[in-house]
């Protein structure tokens, strides 16, 4: 739990929008802004964008710079990601595992389809139970949504809440029973093999983001989510789920490497033209 | 953040998920039919008194119950049968008086089952009918015809009032 909430303080305190500030102007990172009210001097929104806000809003009121942020394309990037945190658990463990591949098209920096396909199976004998359960290889999906909650600044560095909703269908066996009954003095065995099943789940997501190096990125994110509903086998239900993991639980995790296709040229990984002032005098249409 | 903090911050998150213990099983480790002792003709609890219970055919005709005032009994079902009787001798609370000597039978269908990660795979029984004297018992209710791990009341015996 301690270790929850570190990360969840990380997390917070990435996602801060800094209140103001003061640093060395630099060249900005912006592709379009949309023009501030008449009035203000552009170079008080050149200082703005620089990331020098403190002296920026001591010369303009605040709410008439809110407005102003880089304002990206309709098609900012696609990204296409390997989430792998299942397996480097399963080094550490866990009975369950599974990879999946992803695609992420951002749009405006703001909003972001996603698309997540993958396989997953388990297996676990428990010590102290009588019975061995696999999870053949299965396949899954996902699909949803992100909406990137730093959409003012670049795509370089992204805190994301998103939404998802997966479906799989899946077989599984549990051998190797043994039922013991102590008073009679008896025991019996069997096996429950080709179940076959089918779940889907909805679930939603904090998930954060950072470039590597160019074009290389790795985030992770933490999940809740839920049983829509499942096929019970007669009286049997499954544990393991690909995509979903444990039934039983509702906290998950994903850590992932990217790589991002930029489909506007120059938007990410950011060109060091100085282009701010002509973008930020002219009126765009978002 | 730095892509160091980043990393930092995931692997906190994946040792706080693999440090998730799981509760463990908190049903039966087995689907035992629990019955419930009623008077005759109302819901009111019965507590039996010097009630033995033995499983006809226990090895070593061992008890279920010795002697004991009781107002619920455990009932294990054989799995690989598809019928367990048992004898219930109660009252004679003084040597002088006579004790009351009944059989109960349960007649079931043993389902195959895989219950939980945690409880594991059992047989669940399905109840399809019951037979019993009547010395002492007035009548019996299965309320439950399917016996799982869930602990709950699955057979209600009506007593004949004293």
């Amino acid at each position: 739990m301690a270790a929850l909430l570190a990360a969840a303080a990380a997390f917070a305190a990435s996602a801060q929008e800094p209140a103001g500030r003061r640093i060395t102007p630099v060249t900005p990172s912006t592709n379009t802004v949309k023009a501030p009210p008449k009035g203000i001097d552009d170079k008080v929104v050149e200082r703005y964008l620089s990331g020098d806000t403190l002296s920026a809003l001591a010369e303009a009121r605040a709410d008439s710079l809110k407005r102003v942020y880089p304002r990206y394309p309709l098609l900012t990037d696609v990204t296409f990601g390997i989430n792998f945190l299942d397996p480097v658990l399963a080094l550490f463990g866990q009975k369950y595992g599974g990879v999946d591949l992803s695609a992420t098209l951002n749009m405006w920096n703001r909003l972001q389809p996603v698309v997540e396909i993958g396989a997953g199976m388990a297996k676990d004998t428990p010590d102290d139970l009588n019975y061995t359960y696999r999870g053949k290889l299965s396949p899954y999906a996902r699909l949803g949504v992100n909406y990137n909650l730093r959409f003012k600044s670049e795509p370089r560095y992204m805190v994301v809440a998103g939404a998802r909703l997966g479906a799989s269908a899946f077989t599984y066996n549990v051998t190797g029973v043994t039922v013991s009954d102590g008073y009679w003095n008896e025991s019996e065995k069997f096996d429950l093999k080709g179940l076959k099943s089918h779940a889907l789940w909805a679930e939603v997501l904090l998930g954060l983001r950072v470039q590597l190096w160019r074009n290389l990125s790795m985030g992770w994110q933490v999940k809740w989510h839920k049983m829509l509903s499942y096929k019970r086998n007669g009286y049997s239900a499954p544990w393991y789920v690909p995509g979903y993991g444990n039934r039983e639980r509702s906290l998950t995790a994903g850590f992932s490497l990217y790589y991002t296709l930029p489909l506007s040229k120059g938007k990410w990984p950011k060109t060091d033209k100085p282009a701010l002032a002509p973008a930020a005098a002219q009126p765009q249409q978002q | 953040m730095t892509p160091l903090h980043t990393l930092l911050a995931a692997a906190a998150l994946a040792a706080a998920l693999t440090a998730c213990s799981s509760d463990g099983c908190t049903d039966n480790g087995s689907s035992l039919p629990l019955a419930a002792f009623y008077t005759s003709g109302s819901t009111q609890s019965l507590t039996v008194p010097n009630l033995t219970v033995r499983g006809i055919g226990a090895p070593g005709d061992s008890a279920l119950l010795s002697a004991e005032t009781v107002s619920q009994v455990y009932l294990p079902l054989r799995p690989g049968c598809d019928s367990t009787s048992f004898q219930l001798n109660y009252g004679g609370q003084s040597t002088a008086e006579a004790r009351t000597t009944d059989t109960l039978t349960l007649r079931y269908r043993a389902v195959p089952a895989f219950v939980s990660q945690e409880c594991g795979a059992m047989y669940v029984f399905e109840i399809g009918s019951w037979h019993a004297t009547a010395h002492g018992i007035d009548s019996v209710a299965i309320s439950d015809p399917v016996i799982t791990n869930a602990n709950r009341i699955a057979i209600k015996i009506y007593m004949r009032a004293q």
